[in-house]
């Protein structure tokens, strides 16, 4: 089982280019996609869903261009858009079945996989209301729950996460980890800490273009011995704002405790510290990367 | 100081809107289409029809005549299309959203229904534009006279077409801003006030002694410049026909005259600035029942059974969710049965039953009351004008049902889901499209039982196949427009003309002799067919 994205672009009709030669092999495990917005994720996912055509490039789902012919793809694809809608007089089941028929699945496979769903989305006890009343959270669960529904091969979910409690993001993150196994997860984010337990390959994405794919380990040994911290007074800040990549501060007593990830040593008296994987991501998808500035 | 301000927002608001509308590319197709209908108004000799015709002659096209055709076509027809095209200035800040960012600054209610008349009137005035340069340049094509007298003509299409163009912009302010207006009922109540005026117009103008049309302050306008054509042919020939229409098709052409034109004198364009006075009256009474983008006035619709408020209640209970014992146990993905095999084959009854419940579900108890009256009264009220009101009552009353057809997913933003299932326009257009025409057939019920019982052999048949091709109108015009207004407009045009007036052409149910004569009922299979295969087409061009 791989999905293939070959020299794949795609340029919009306002004459942007919403992703630019993008190449990238996928086997079965959970793929982190992160970037800024608007860096052309959701394109490269609707793409892969086959809602959108590729400008140029070609994707091979086994072997077969998904352009082409889409139908084998569709068949084992779960697909969780970033902004969708539910049909407000219809409650969570109904949905459910409505989705169930179209992707083709058998009544009683149907009604056993909808009722399993909804146990695991956390949504047993509000299955029989009206959607219309849901909430954003809620609402977001139904559309994991539709995606969950043929069992797919392929899954995509773009910022699944969004208007999910701190609660249902970790249910979520763990149902992902349990989910992958013989199957291919694409999950992006914007939010690093989305995929740092789950993603057993991120690929960092910038303007269009594929910046790096690798492990998260890969990753974190990138920029290994680049991560620095120390104390700085506070009226020295936006200066050192404008030198180095801040990938986070805290007010102390005597300044402002900095965390910059730079190539060199970033001031006196600041210590190399282990990395996280924000500080890669800042790393690699910043224009400057972490080369301290004149 | 104040009205400054006052003033800058309201032109701010129409001013944004109006870019919004112009600049996307289906606003160049509307123009397109008034140029393509500006050269169809204006027919050469021997093209078998003629716009504007008194008795057996018609004007030479001259800047007079041309003029009074356009602006007849500007003052009778554009506004029903133009409600059509402009009736969603409020219903796109809603569903961009924009509206509740407005809704926090300090513009009030009126700033913005009377911004958002002005932006509608606008981009009907670029129609009119449109209309009046292919006005001119017809002249000069058709070349009956090539001197283009301006001053003539522009006058004539503009101070006939503006006012009723203003009333139909504000219009549809005031009817989006009506929760009850906002959608089907709405487009069905401008269709009658627009047929009640026209009917009224030409009936209030005809003097009943002698059938001329005698000079009123009438809407459209269209008095003054007929009383003057119909004085100047009597004055050359007393004997003269002076039967006048509009568009006319025959034999019953003898050639042409010269009209000296109309003059707009002061008095007359003051009576027709008082029709967009009315206009703009109508534009601020839209202030009184707009919402002002507060969803909470938008869900609690006023509750006249105790029924409704019980789901209004249950309704909002939902937006919490149920409270979870800290003990509860929580599933994980270990309870996920998994599927033999990828389902590959579709599950037609499954959709259709789907399709069916997802275009019943919310429809009130009254809808369903009313549908079986409907089916009663067709099978107990004597044949006779009663029976033609019930026939048409009973094609009416899905409309609301059929206007979802091809646009819900687009309104409920449902589409990605859609169409990452397999083949998802060959699994679930055929289905609506069917489930769409089951609601015709038990909607219809009494009037199809009736034909049957009275052995109505040749009409039963045709009026099943009216039942397959107007859920078909509706899917294929949802797909290819994306919203309803353009498929109730079309179709409130067909029941009117088919099924009241009779055109044996346009009667889809095939209820007159001479439309199964003319074998209108396998036309309009063969259209459902054509219709059906356009919206899929259409639904894949979406897609892509």
């Amino acid at each position: 089982m791989n999905l293939v994205i070959d020299s794949v672009s795609k340029l919009y009709r306002g004459k942007a280019w919403g992703l630019k030669d993008f190449s990238l092999t996928l086997e079965p495990g959970i793929l982190g996609l992160v970037g800024p917005n608007g860096a052309g994720k959701s394109t490269l996912m609707r793409i892969l869903a086959t809602i959108t055509k590729p400008t140029e490039g070609q994707v091979t789902w086994n072997g077969v261009n998904i352009v082409q012919s889409p139908d084998g793809l569709r068949a084992v694809l779960g697909y969780l858009p970033q902004d969708f809608g539910v049909y407000p007089n219809l409650n969570a089941v109904e949905f459910l079945e409505y989705m169930a028929a179209l992707k083709g699945l058998a009544g009683p496979t149907a009604r056993r996989r909808i009722d399993e769903l909804l146990q695991v989305v956390n949504l047993m006890d509000a299955r029989k209301r009206l959607l219309g009343g849901y909430s954003g959270g809620m609402k977001q669960r139904v559309g994991i729950a539709q995606a969950l529904l043929n069992d797919p091969r392929l899954l995509i979910v773009d910022e699944p996460t969004a208007g999910l409690d701190p609660e249902e993001r970790v249910r979520f993150r763990n149902l992902l980890s349990d989910l992958s196994g013989e199957r291919i997860v694409i999950l992006s984010t914007h939010i690093v800490s989305d995929v740092e337990a789950a993603a057993t390959q991120i690929a960092l994405i910038r303007q269009g273009r594929l910046v790096r794919c690798d492990t998260p380990e890969a990753l974190l040994r990138g920029v290994e011995g680049k991560v620095w911290e120390w104390t700085v007074p506070s009226p020295e800040l936006t200066a050192l704002r404008e030198r180095h990549l801040i990938s986070s501060m805290i007010r102390h007593s005597d300044g402002v405790g900095v965390r910059a990830v730079t190539d060199g040593m970033p001031a006196p008296g600041a210590v190399a510290v282990p990395p996280r994987l924000e500080d890669a991501y800042l790393y690699f998808v910043s224009n400057g990367r972490g080369e301290a500035r004149p | 100081m104040n009205a400054v301000r006052t003033l800058r927002r309201v032109s701010h608001i129409a001013y944004a809107d109006l870019l919004e509308r112009i600049r996307r590319p289906g606003f160049l197709i509307v123009l397109a289409s008034a140029v393509f209908a500006g050269y169809l108004f204006v027919p050469p000799v021997g093209a078998g029809y003629r716009v504007v015709q008194v008795g057996t002659q018609r004007g030479i096209y001259d800047s007079a005549w041309i003029g009074l055709m356009f602006g007849l076509i500007a003052a009778l027809h554009l506004p029903l299309a133009g409600f059509f095209l402009v009736k969603n200035a409020v219903e796109r800040d809603r569903q961009t959203r924009v509206g509740q960012i407005i809704a926090t600054t300090p513009t009030s209610k009126p700033v913005y229904v009377v911004g958002k008349w002005l932006s509608n009137l606008a981009v009907l005035v670029f129609i009119l534009s449109a209309m009046t340069a292919m006005a001119a340049v017809m002249q000069l094509v058709r070349a009956e006279d090539t001197t283009l007298r301006l001053g003539t003509l522009v006058p004539t299409i503009w101070w006939m077409g503006l006012p009723v163009l203003a009333i139909s912009a504000a219009l549809a302010v005031l009817f989006e801003c009506t929760p009850a207006l906002r959608g089907s009922l709405g487009n069905v109540v401008f269709v009658l006030l627009w047929l009640g005026a026209l009917i009224a117009g030409l009936a209030g103008s005809i003097d009943e002694k002698t059938g001329l049309v005698r000079p009123a302050a009438d809407l459209h306008s269209f008095s003054r410049p007929m009383d003057s054509i119909q004085q100047q042919v009597l004055a050359a020939d007393p004997q003269a026909s002076v039967r006048s229409g509009l568009v006319m098709a025959g034999p019953d052409f003898e050639g042409t005259f010269v009209w000296d034109g109309f003059s707009w004198k002061v008095g007359i364009v003051l009576e027709r600035l008082r029709w967009v006075g009315l206009a703009l009256v109508l534009a601020l009474a839209a202030a009184i029942p707009f919402d002002r983008f507060d969803p909470a006035r938008l869900r609690p619709q006023p509750e006249r059974t105790g029924r409704q408020a019980r789901r209004r209640r249950k309704l909002e209970a939902t937006r919490h969710e149920p409270e979870r014992p800290a003990d509860a146990p929580v599933a994980t993905a270990a309870v996920l049965t998994p599927l033999a095999a990828p389902a590959r084959r579709g599950r037609p009854l499954g959709v259709l039953v789907a399709e069916l419940k997802l275009m019943l579900k919310g429809q009130s108890p009254f809808w369903y009351a009313g549908a079986l009256g409907l089916s009663l009264a067709c099978l107990l009220v004597p044949a006779g004008r009663a029976q033609q009101y019930l026939s048409l009552a009973v094609w009416l009353w899905p409309l609301a049902v059929w206007s979802q057809m091809g646009t819900r997913e687009r309104r409920f933003n449902t589409e990605q889901i859609l169409f990452a299932v397999p083949r998802p326009s060959l699994r679930r257009l055929p289905a609506l499209w069917l489930a769409g025409v089951l609601v015709a057939v038990v909607a219809g019920s009494g009037a199809w039982l009736r034909l049957a019982l009275m052995g109505e052999t040749a009409s039963l048949p045709a009026w099943f196949v009216g039942a397959l091709f107007v859920p078909a109108l509706a899917l294929a015009a949802g797909v290819w427009v994306g919203n309803s207004r353009a498929f109730e407009a079309v179709y409130l045009l067909l029941c009117y003309l088919g099924l009241m007036e009779g055109v044996p052409a346009l009667n889809f149910v095939g209820a007159s002799a001479e439309g199964l004569a003319m074998g209108m009922p396998v036309v309009y299979l063969a259209i459902t067919a054509g219709l059906v295969a356009l919206a899929i087409v259409g639904a894949n061009r979406r897609k892509g």
